[in-house]
Parts: structure tokens; sequence; C-alpha cells
């Protein structure tokens, strides 16, 4: 009846309320909940970097307590005992023999020790005292600088005697430089143990209350590993004194030499794959290899490289083809790691640029050809250069992806233990991950604290290198 | 010859193509640095072939053998590869367990949730964390994870060297690359499917698993793939934490060493270029090499026949 529809068409309708079908509650609730936990997976791994982050940086500095790896007592002239006179004897006796045998010793000998003669105060003494020849040790305040300097020439090597002396001849040094300079170089002053960071600057009072009480005598403080001495130190055996600038000097020869390697070809592969393969089965072929290529692990890479740069090509990397002097019997070479990490980053630079001249309007090209350009002057000269900018991100993510690698450069032969600064391209070499995985593995904690200050220099370096990267791409996008 | 001949011009112009040999030289070159990818992948299974052949050309070695036996211990003649390959599997499969589930809903989060100035801070901050060297992953997992994990597990259960500590650590390594490429793939559904979802009365959390998620999951394997890819090729967090020396165990707090750590430990050592340890990381080299590039492939041929075509 239509009056009846009409009537309900006109009437409105109860309003509905939201929510009130139970499970639809239900169900936000579990939408709610749903959003609350995806937040937090979101949250627990930068949670989770952020805890790594903090862990390296706790081992960059921290109280530590200092010892001598040598004993002090054993280098210094000492004054025989028979030179002493009796009131020093006495005095050594009464220091240096137990309690109970002073009481039992007048009975045994039958006079009481101030009656005895010098020397069977002197057998006495021999017989016993434990340590008899450090017992008339004369300290270090005591020595004159001759003294000092006499100390550091019976203990040190005669080169390394004159190296010291070359550097900062010791006439010149003061009392206390030279004592430190014994300290350091014949002491072998080092790290007995350390603390974390953290607790170093938050709760230090608890730790020298605790040094206090388990290294009594010894010195103590708070150390910096990150110092710029540690920047550009040396490479030393021994972790206190150990530094980082022959990895810093391989770090940026290799990856110079790899980017003159890789950059010419990857923007010219890239260059041709875009601009002038037509759809043939080549370039079809070309642009698969590539995407298998960026998939392989970087060990492989570094298998290749050793079995044809380090082996195969050896005449060539190792500089003998070219006459140079003291060649490396094999060819581990900077130049054997830099060809490597070139193939290693080839088809990050070669995908870059293609997706770079992809987004060069069409436009462009093809008023520069309707002027009457050729291909190449126009890739030349109008597309390569609007092109540019988001080229030289893919050339910067490629540098810090090189910067960052080491499982290539272990297989290809990079050292661990370099003794001089790599000087030209023949050289053996070692880069900053490679020093880190060196220092890493070895089991004392103070090699820990130098393999963390490393870290943070190389993350400072990627992750700005990568920073770059990823702002000049932002800029890029917003600009098109 | 064709001439043309016009009021304008006062001779003949040739319009035959004029030869610019710069042009061709230029396109020649190109070509060489197209081809030479070719010569990057030929020289990579040329080299790994060769000297695997050696390897099993090797009395003590026999390909049967090295398929089946579980123990590798090439002085003694034992060449089994399976302790290395299980490592290898039981690691990568830790990192997978840990990085699908965060990875997936960071992705979810950042493409279905996050404000767009949310999304803008959060991606680049994740794409950043891609690019922190496995190598302080490596130190994060011998001098964090392990004593955490000896201390939540007991220290007679948790080995010094363990395989779970290399995986945690690798799984948290991959989070960012599984969150950014299914990001994208959750990103290129169209909103039209999601409107029509929300039309129909669904929440957000229904919307994102039963509609976005089925729609991406192309996308969504294709990372999975490549993230456990990265897994297998992965070296120095292993070389570090996981420990140095072949053992066939599926115990994941006991130490055993992958096939990379293994590549990884013999070419630290001397190693001279013919004896049986030198061929045989190159054995080891073209099964890691075999099984990256067939999981690769997967996931391509997986995004290209799986892909929703909107």
């Amino acid at each position: 009846m239509a009056a009846t529809s009409a009537e309900t068409f006109a009437r409105p309708a109860e309003p509905l309320e939201i929510g009130a079908d139970p499970s639809v509650r239900r169900r936000q609730r579990v939408g709610a909940a749903g959003q609350v936990s995806l937040f937090l997976s979101l949250i627990i791994a930068l949670v989770a970097l952020i805890v790594l982050l903090l862990d390296v940086v706790n081992k960059i500095g921290g109280m530590v307590v200092y010892g001598f790896k040598i004993d002090p007592l054993t280098i210094v002239p000492t004054i025989p005992l028979e030179e002493l006179s009796q009131e020093e004897l006495l005095q050594i006796i009464n220091d240096n023999v137990p309690p109970e045998r002073l009481a039992e010793l007048p009975e045994e000998l039958g006079a009481d020790l101030e009656n005895l003669t010098t020397d069977e105060l002197l057998n006495i003494i021999y017989a016993e005292v434990p340590n008899v020849d450090t017992l008339t040790a004369r300290p270090f305040d005591v020595l004159a600088d001759q003294e000092l300097i006499d100390i550091l020439a019976q203990n040190l090597t005669t080169t390394r005697f004159e190296q010291l002396n070359a550097e900062r001849p010791f006439e010149s040094l003061t009392r206390d430089e030279l004592i430190e300079l014994i300290e350091q170089e014949v002491l072998l002053e080092s790290v007995v143990k350390s603390w974390p960071l953290y607790p170093s600057l938050f709760n230090r009072a608890a730790i020298e209350e605790e040094i206090r009480i388990n290294y009594p005598d010894a010195e103590y403080g708070f150390r910096w590993w990150l110092t710029p001495e540690f920047i550009t130190g040396e490479l030393t055996s021994r972790a206190e004194t150990s530094g980082l600038r022959p990895a810093l000097i391989g770090s940026i020869l290799l990856i110079s030499l790899t980017i003159l390697f890789a950059v010419p070809i990857g923007i010219a592969a890239g260059v041709y794959l875009e601009e002038f393969a037509g759809k043939s089965r080549l370039s079809a072929l070309i642009q698969t290899n590539i995407y298998n290529l960026s998939g392989v692990p970087s060990i492989v890479y570094g298998m290749l490289g050793v079995a044809i740069f380090v082996r195969a090509l050896s005449e060539f990397t190792t500089g003998r083809a070219f006459g140079v002097p003291e060649p490396l019997p094999n060819g581990r070479t900077i130049i054997s790691g830099a060809l490597t990490m070139a193939l290693l980053i080839l088809p990050l630079i070669i995908i870059n640029t293609q997706e770079a001249i992809r987004a060069v309007p069409q436009g462009l090209r093809d008023g520069s050809l309707a002027l009457g350009a050729t291909k190449w002057q126009t890739v030349w000269n109008h597309i390569l250069p609007v092109a540019f900018p988001s080229i030289l991100t893919g050339i910067i993510l490629g540098i810090s992806r090189a910067v960052g690698e080491t499982a290539p450069l272990i297989v290809v032969g990079a050292a661990t233990f370099v003794t001089s600064d790599p000087n030209s391209l023949f050289s053996a070499f070692t880069v900053l991950p490679m020093q880190i995985y060196g220092w890493a593995k070895l089991p004392e904690d103070t090699f820990r604290n130098i393999s963390a200050s490393a870290i943070v220099v190389l993350l400072i370096v990627v992750l700005s290198f990568n920073l770059t990267a990823i702002i000049l791409r932002n800029r890029l996008r917003k600009s098109l | 010859m064709a001439t043309v001949s016009t009021s304008l011009t006062r001779g003949r112009v040739s319009l035959k193509k004029k030869p610019r040999p710069f042009e061709d030289l230029i396109r020649a070159s190109l070509l060489a640095s197209g081809l030479f990818s070719i010569l990057t992948t030929i020289g990579i299974v040329v080299v790994l072939l060769t000297e695997a052949v050696i390897f099993f050309a090797d009395p003590e070695v026999s390909v049967i053998e090295f398929f089946t036996d579980t123990v590798w211990a090439p002085e003694s003649g034992r060449v089994g590869v399976l302790p290395l390959v299980t490592a290898t599997v039981i690691t990568s499969t830790i990192a997978i367990f840990i990085a699908l589930p965060l990875g997936l809903s960071a992705a979810i989060f950042l493409s279905e949730y996050a404000t767009p100035r949310a999304r803008a801070y959060l991606k680049p901050i994740l794409e950043l964390l891609a690019g922190v060297p496995t190598i302080v992953y490596g130190f994060f997992a011998v001098t964090f994870m392990t004593p955490l994990l000896k201390s939540l597990l007991g220290q007679d259960t948790v080995e010094f060297y363990n395989m779970a500590s290399a995986g945690l650590v690798m799984g948290i390594m991959i989070v960012p690359i599984v969150a950014s490429m299914s990001e994208d793939a959750l990103s290129a559904v169209p909103r039209a499917l999601r409107e029509g979802s929300y039309g129909l009365g669904a929440t957000k959390l229904e919307t994102s698993f039963k509609v976005v998620l089925p729609a991406a999951v192309s996308g969504i394997a294709a990372s999975v793939i490549v993230g456990i890819s990265r897994a297998f090729g992965e070296t120095m967090i292993v070389a570090l934490a996981a420990g140095a020396g072949p053992n066939f165990t599926f115990n994941p707090f006991q130490a055993a060493e992958t096939m990379t750590g293994y590549i990884a430990r013999i070419s630290g050592g001397d190693l001279s270029f013919d004896s049986l340890d030198y061929t045989s990381i190159f054995a080891i080299g073209l099964v890691l090499f075999f099984i990256t590039l067939a999981l690769n492939i997967i996931s391509r041929i997986v995004v290209q026949r799986y892909r929703e075509v909107y």
C-alpha cells in the first residue's frame, strides 16, 4: 500500500547506536590492542638498535686500575746488603721476618739480635727473608736523572733507546718525564681492570671503594679509550698504546681506489642499459644478471677476488710487472682489495644510475633530440646533469657499504696486524672493520675497549654517509 | 647518392647518415661496461667451479660423502658439509623468526597507522639502521647478547660461542630489510581496497590483515626470501659469535660454524694456494652461491607470479 510505504519512507529512522552491537565493540577492542602491539614491535626493533649503540658506547671509557707488567723492583739499582749499617740490617730483619720467627731467633742463636755482628745479621737475612735482591731497591724518587737514563739503557733494545732519544733527547727531559717514560716503555704500564662507562660516570664512588679494597696501592683513574691519540696512533700489540692510523689510511686508500674503478664503469653500464640498449634479449640478460649479482653474499666476491686478483693476476697486483721495489710475495695488496670491493658495489651503482636516469622527464630527451643532438650529446649534456644528484646518492650508499664490509677483505687477505702505514698501491693493508674484527677476537678486556672505540669511529663515518644520502634523496623527491 | 636541392641551400645536402666515430666509440664502451657485469658473473661461476672441481678431484674427497657426512675434518679425511649447512640453516631460521614478526609489524604500522609526518621520520631511520656494518652486530652479539643469554638461561646451558646469539642478532640486522621491502609492498596496494573495507565496517586491524596484507603478500614473501638470503650469506656475526669449529648439532646454544664462518676462518689463516683447505672453501662457496642464487630467483618468481595487478 503506497501510503504506508511513503509513511515509512518519510519517517526518520531510529538513531543507530554506534557500538551497540557487542561484536563491534569486541572487534574495536581487538583493533586497538592490535594497533598497540604493532607500534610496540616497531619500538622493540628501534630499542634493540639503541641498546646496541649504547652497549658499544659503554666501552669507550671508564674507570681503570693501572698496574705494571714488569715489577719495578726488578729494574732499579739496589744497594748491596753488605754496605748497610747494623741498624739498617736490624731494621730489615724486624720489617721482614714474621713475628713468631723473630721471637724464636734469639733462642736459636743464643744472643739478642742487637748484639750480633753484621755478618751474622746478614746470614739471618739471607736465610729468613725472601726476595733479598729487591729489598734494598732504591725507589725512583731518590735516583738521579742519569741513573734513570741508565735504567732505560739497560732495559730497552738499542734501537728503541735510540729512537726515543732521537724523538726527545733524554737529557732534556725532567725527572718526572723520565719516570713516566720508564713506566710506559720498560714497566709496560697496563690496565689491570676496567669498568664500563655508565657505572664509571654515575657510580664512581662505589667503584673507587672497590679499588681501594682490591687494589690498595695501585694507580687508578678515569680513562677515555676513544682519544685523538687513539685515532692517530700506530698499531701496537698492546691495547693501551694501540691506534687506528694504519687502518684509517688503509680504508681511505681502499675507498678512493674502489670509487675510481666502480663509478665510471657503473655509470656507463647504467647509461647503456637505460638509454642505448633496446629491449633485446641481451639487455634483459644483463639486467637479470645485475639483480642476481646484487644478491650474492659479499664473501663470494672475496673468493672471486682472491682467485683472480690475488692469484691469477698477481704479477700486476703485486706490482712486479711495474717494477715496484720489494713486492709482496703474493697479491694481497690494496689494489686487489680495491678491485674486489669495486666488483661488490658495481651492481648497486648500476641499479641506482638506472633509477636516476629513469626519473629524468622524457620531454628533456625529446627536446634535445628534436634540436638535432645525437644520443650521446643528449645524455652527456642533458640527462646526466639532471640525474647526477640521484646518481651521487647511489655512489654515497655504495661507499658506505664498502667502508663497512669485512668479509670479502678477510678472504682477499687484509692483514690484522700491519707494522707500517700502507704507502703505495702495492702494499699490504688493513682496513677499519678488519681492525675491529682482529681486536674483538682477542681475549683481553682492554681489546674490547679499543674495538668499541674503533666501532664508534666506523659508525660515525658510515652513518654520516648514509644520512647524507637519505637527505639528498628526500630533497630530490620533493623537488621532482 | 640521395641528395636534395632546395631554394634555401646553395649546394646539395646529403641525406646519408653522417658517420660519427666518436658516437660509435662511446656506444661501444658503454656496451662494454654493460657486458662487464656478465663478466663478473662468469668470473664467479668459473672460479668457484674450477677450484671446486680440484677439490672433488682429490682422492680423499667423494661427492656423496660431501653431501651426506656429518663431520667436517679435512685433516682426518672427513669432508661432510652437513655440519656447516645445518649451522647456517639454524642461525638463519632463528634470524627470520625474529625478523619476520618484527619487520612485518613495523611495516604494517608504518604503512597503515603512522601519520605521514611520522612515516617521514621513521622510514629514513629504518633505512639508516640498515646501513650499520655487520661487524658492529657481531661485536654486539659477543659482548652483550651472549652474556644476556647466559644470565637468562644459565651459565651452563649456553656456551660462550653459540648459534642462538648469532641468530638473534642477525634477526635484528635483517628487520630493516624486511620492514622496508614489506612497507613498499603494502604502500603499493591501492587505497580503494582499504576504503572499500572500511566502508563495509571493518576495523583498521581487520583491514590491514585481511585485505591489505593478502594483496601485498607477494612483495612480503619476496622480502622474507631476500632476508633469508642475506642471513645465509652473513659472515661477520657468525664468525665472531657462533663459533670456530664445525659441529653437527641442532642445539642452538652450542657452538657451531656456518659455511661463511668456515670460509672466513680458513682464509684468515696461513693458506697455501694448493692445499685441500684452499680448494675446500671454494666448494663450500659454490654451495652457498647456488643456494642464495636459487633464493633470489625464487623471490623474483614469487613477485612476478603472485603480484596482484591493479
